[in-house]
């Protein structure tokens, strides 16, 4: 689904010289679910993605995070989502601190937000054993990307290693 | 029956002359290669005269704006539905022209009884070391050359163009300030369009200064910049001349 997500709107980029709104490519990602619910039906293929962008029609440039269900409803986070089988583990944290913890997500710098995320895992990760988690005794970390009004920064593993450090 | 073969070449040698006729005055386009990416410029109306085609791949090209287009859609149809099918990495400008482009013209142009493309292209290819860039000028015809190094023009007039390409390959030798290249280019575009003679001797610099800067006003200096180091996929950037100290 990435991959057709990024051909199309690097496609339509380019050849119609602007890029695809905000609102179009959350629609295009949830088309794509419904198109995807046959094989959802059969067992096959479930896929419950997370889309974050940049809404670039603001100033300054907002960012925003949708989340779907398999049937390609979307919804609008308002500050964090999670998703995933051990999605729920963690979301009662995530709306903890979103409500009484010191900062909330929204308000975390990168070095916090990279903490949280990673540790996040790691409790994911021993209550749902379909959870990879990070470890990182073990240099194993996860995927971080991070996302700019400039564009994509992808959060190596060395760097996730220093900044989970206290 | 017998007079076929001579109908034939009749019909190609007029389609040739209209094609270049009409071509006349068109704005020249010009690409250099340097040590940090392709630089392609051209003197339009904003989005006419150059193009990004993919991730290391760019257009410029001077004619009808409905022919320009008809292509730069063919070839980026063509390159996103080979990276999507195989990988980004496989797109290549060769492959591009070579089994694509150059075919597609060379039969609309032989196809005497429809209307010829009325255009003249250049098409880049950044690659990892400069070594491996690709600049390829492609005719009406289908015809095309491959360069590998240097500087590229596209102009309307085949005579022009050779001298211009000549004079701007030994003013640029060396030169790697893309303010530095785009100044030259921009004088070789003024030289071209005022008709000045590249191997009589042209104005002094001071005019050639001042001309380009008058003649582009009213119209916009389209600059591409590929860029051969980056973090992003895509290394193909519009850039103005004020971005360029000029």
């Amino acid at each position: 689904m990435a991959r057709v997500l990024e051909t199309s709107f690097e496609y339509y980029r380019r050849s119609q010289l602007q890029s695809l709104s905000l609102p179009a490519k959350v629609r295009a990602l949830a088309r794509l679910l419904r198109e995807n619910l046959p094989m959802t039906m059969q067992g096959v293929g479930v896929v419950m993605p997370l889309f974050a962008g940049v809404d670039l029609t603001v100033s300054p440039p907002e960012p925003q995070i949708y989340f779907y269900d398999p049937l390609g409803a979307q919804f609008h986070a308002v500050g964090y989502a999670a998703s995933g089988s051990g999605a729920g583990t963690i979301r009662s944290i995530l709306s903890f601190q979103d409500r009484y913890g010191q900062p909330r997500p929204t308000r975390m710098n990168l070095k916090q937000a990279v903490q949280f995320a990673l540790r996040l895992l790691m409790i994911a990760s021993e209550f749902d054993s379909a959870t990879g988690g990070v470890n990182p005794d073990a240099q194993t970390f996860a995927t971080i990307k991070v996302l700019r009004g400039s564009g994509v920064e992808n959060i190596t593993a060395e760097r996730q290693g220093e900044l989970l450090k206290p | 029956m017998t007079e076929e073969p001579y109908r034939w070449l009749e019909a190609i040698g007029n389609r040739r002359e209209y094609v270049r006729e009409q071509l006349k005055g068109g704005s020249p386009v010009f690409a250099t290669a340097s040590p940090d990416g392709i630089l392609l410029l051209g003197v339009g109306t904003g989005h006419s005269k150059v193009f990004e085609l993919f991730d290391r791949h760019a257009l410029a090209g001077l004619g009808h704006p409905a022919d320009i287009e008809k292509i730069r859609q063919a070839a980026i149809d063509a390159a996103h539905l080979e990276a999507f099918n195989r990988a980004p990495e496989d797109v290549s400008l060769r492959r591009l022209i070579g089994f694509g482009l150059s075919p597609q013209l060379k039969t609309n142009f032989e196809q005497i009884f429809s209307a010829p493309f009325l255009l003249e292209l250049l098409l880049a290819e950044v690659g990892l070391e400069p070594g491996q860039d690709l600049i390829a000028r492609l005719h009406f015809d289908g015809a095309f050359q491959l360069n590998t190094k240097g500087v590229v023009v596209a102009a309307s007039q085949p005579e022009a163009e050779t001298s211009a390409r000549t004079w701007l390959n030994q003013k640029l030798t060396g030169k790697t300030d893309r303010g530095e290249i785009t100044e030259t280019v921009l004088q070789a575009w003024w030289c071209l369009m005022e008709n000045k003679s590249f191997n009589d001797g042209l104005p002094p610099e001071a005019e050639r200064r001042d001309g380009w800067r008058k003649a582009v006003n009213g119209r916009s200096v389209e600059i591409g910049w590929l860029a051969r180091k980056g973090n992003r996929r895509a290394r193909y950037e519009e850039l103005t001349p004020a971005q360029l100290g000029l």
